[in-house]
């Protein structure tokens, strides 16, 4: 087991395989009984990293045996994936799930993830973030997250002329 | 242990008058990150965002132009690319719609500037191919994995030059009605050592015996087959093949063969030995239309005899109506002594329901199917064999069931 020291002091243990889902966490292993702090992460954010680790190390950790192939494709009546992790449906289902998070949720974790190196999961919650901002015009992306137009009307129409091809028929 | 906790790595924390805008406080590296996510015009409208994100499109490392067709003209592409922060990379290329496009130039730009810039990973889908297009694709080092769609090429018949795609792992071709001859497709696959999967689509020329020959291919799909087809790929794990209507030759050498997916099996005819007889553990996808004949009369042909005599996991995906028999599903069973386990999904054909339509009945019917296929199971397979089974409409995405599958053990 490998103990995990949030930034507020709470202290989480959890397996080596779920904490080396984080690459920068697998370098700096030397003892299996490690104390690792994470000072900039908050015992709310360690938490929900923690519980995307422990899916993903359980789902990765399993080769498709006969029996468990079998109950994956009824769970989620899809085909069977073959040495493609990501590809398994039941895992992208839960992905989707787990980032059913506001804005500010989402950053946190980004951050968090970004910094223990858990590369799935930063591609997760930056391609959510990136989804939230598809097909959107300025003005409601703004809104969404807050952003203040720190432009002049003058400036923001010469952005505009020069890439207006961008700016067409929505 | 310190150094660990002091180094923020890739993350800079940027102080805003406004605390709540945590997007635009993320580092550049990661905005980059996010807009490498959209099409290319959407990365640029962020440009109107606030003065912060002015120029951050301009080094995203993903060049996609979905849903702008119209745009890829000389003009645009030019001033695009020379905005564009030329220190930064592009790993990923992405020109989905190029339709009948018949300026080649701007294409052309945008290649030359993805190949002088890194690029890994392209897609193209085009209305035909300009052979000299196609040479330039082909020349490609850096290249990891290249999706090539062109579905409006007339019968022609494909050459290469010169084939440079020493790094690319993935290969998806979809020549529409272009034929490659044998040669064309040795020369292809010499030219890409590293391959490990590749997916192809085309004609082929009448009488030729195709061959795929490839030492490091692991997944293999050939949709639809040509009429004679000889495979030998020592690492292959994974294949996936809908027969020619006309298949004559099959030869299949993959000692490493785990998991084949068959459609329209009885298309195989004679065939399915060589086949199966390399497997060990397989699953097998069949699709069966119960409405053609042709899948009786195989079986019937084969009855007695083990086609699938080493396979351990079978997947049967069956199109049904409402009424439907599940003595094809008994009849296969009985070709595959050593089955541990069986997935059984049923795609239910019906009209396209509207809301109003959907009442009660319709899911209680199912069911009643699911009810009625499990008892039918139960009498009649042996004790060993696992079963799950899924009832699915038809035009309904895989992940979606509206009719939960029940898995039980016998």
């Amino acid at each position: 087991m490998i103990k995990l020291v949030s930034g507020d002091g709470a202290e989480f243990e959890v397996e080596e395989e779920v904490a080396f889902q984080s690459k920068i966490i697998k370098d700096i292993v030397a003892d299996a009984d490690d104390v690792i702090p994470l000072p900039t992460v908050s015992s709310k954010v360690l938490i929900q990293v923690i519980e995307y680790c422990r899916k993903h190390a359980a789902v990765n950790s399993f080769p498709l045996s006969p029996s468990s192939s079998a109950a994956a494709a009824a769970s989620s009546s899809s085909s069977i994936s073959y040495s493609k992790p990501v590809s398994d449906p039941a895992l992208r289902a839960w992905d989707n799930e787990f980032v059913k998070l506001n804005n500010s949720s989402l950053f946190d974790i980004v951050i968090a993830a970004n910094y223990l190196d858990i590369e799935e999961l930063v591609d997760l919650v930056l391609e959510t973030v990136a989804d939230r901002i598809k097909g959107k015009q300025a003005q409601e992306i703004r809104r969404q997250f807050n952003i203040e137009n720190d432009f002049t009307p003058e400036e923001e129409e010469a952005l505009r002329r020069e890439n207006s091809w961008a700016f067409q028929n929505n | 242990m310190d150094e660990f906790a002091s180094s923020p790595r890739r993350v800079r924390r940027c102080v805003l008058p406004d605390e709540e805008d945590y997007l635009s406080g993320l580092s550049d590296e990661l905005l980059h990150h996010i807009l490498s996510f959209l099409p290319t015009r959407d990365s640029i409208r962020t440009s109107l965002l606030a003065r912060r994100w002015r120029r951050v499109w301009t080094s995203v490392p993903a060049i996609d132009f979905s849903y702008t067709n119209e745009i890829i003209n000389p003009d645009t592409v030019g001033r695009f690319l020379s905005a564009r922060s030329d220190s930064h990379s592009v790993s990923r290329l992405r020109l989905p719609g190029l339709g009948l496009q018949r300026i080649q130039s701007p294409i052309r730009n945008l290649l030359d500037y993805a190949k002088s810039h890194g690029t890994q990973d392209a897609t193209l889908h085009c209305f035909s191919l300009d052979p000299s297009l196609l040479d330039d694709l082909l020349h490609w080092p850096s290249l990891a994995s290249l999706n090539l769609k062109a579905l409006g090429c007339q019968n022609c018949t494909l050459a290469f030059n010169s084939i440079a795609l020493s790094n690319l792992r993935t290969l998806f071709l979809r020549l529409g009605e272009a034929a490659i001859p044998n040669e064309t497709l040795a020369k292809l696959l010499s030219g890409c050592p590293l391959l490990e999967e590749l997916k192809l689509n085309a004609e082929y020329p009448q009488h030729e015996t195709i061959q795929i020959e490839a030492p490091n291919l692991l997944r293999l799909t050939v949709i639809p087959t040509p009429k004679k087809l000889q495979i030998n790929c020592q690492k292959l794990v994974y294949l996936k093949l809908l027969p020619n209507l006309n298949l004559m030759h099959l030869h299949v050498e993959a000692p490493s063969l785990t998991s084949v997916r068959l459609y329209q099996i009885w298309l195989f005819g004679k065939f399915t030995q060589t086949l199966f007889n390399v497997i060990m553990t397989a699953v097998v996808v069949i699709v069966l239309d119960t409405c053609r004949s042709g899948f009786p009369k195989f079986l019937k042909q084969r009855k007695g005899f083990p086609i699938f005599h080493k396979l351990l996991q079978l997947e049967i995906k069956m199109y049904v109506t409402k009424k439907f028999s599940l003595d094809v599903v008994f009849d296969l069973l009985q070709c595959t002594p050593k089955l541990q386990s069986l997935v059984l999904i049923l795609i239910e054909y019906k009209k396209r329901l509207r809301d109003e339509d959907f009442s009660e009945g319709e899911s209680s019917s199912s069911l009643e199917n699911l009810e009625r296929i499990r008892s039918a199971l139960i009498k009649k397979l042996s004790k060993t064999v696992q079963v799950a089974v899924n009832i699915m409409f038809e035009g309904e995405s895989e992940g979606e069931v509206r009719c939960n599958g029940e898995l039980f053990v016998i």
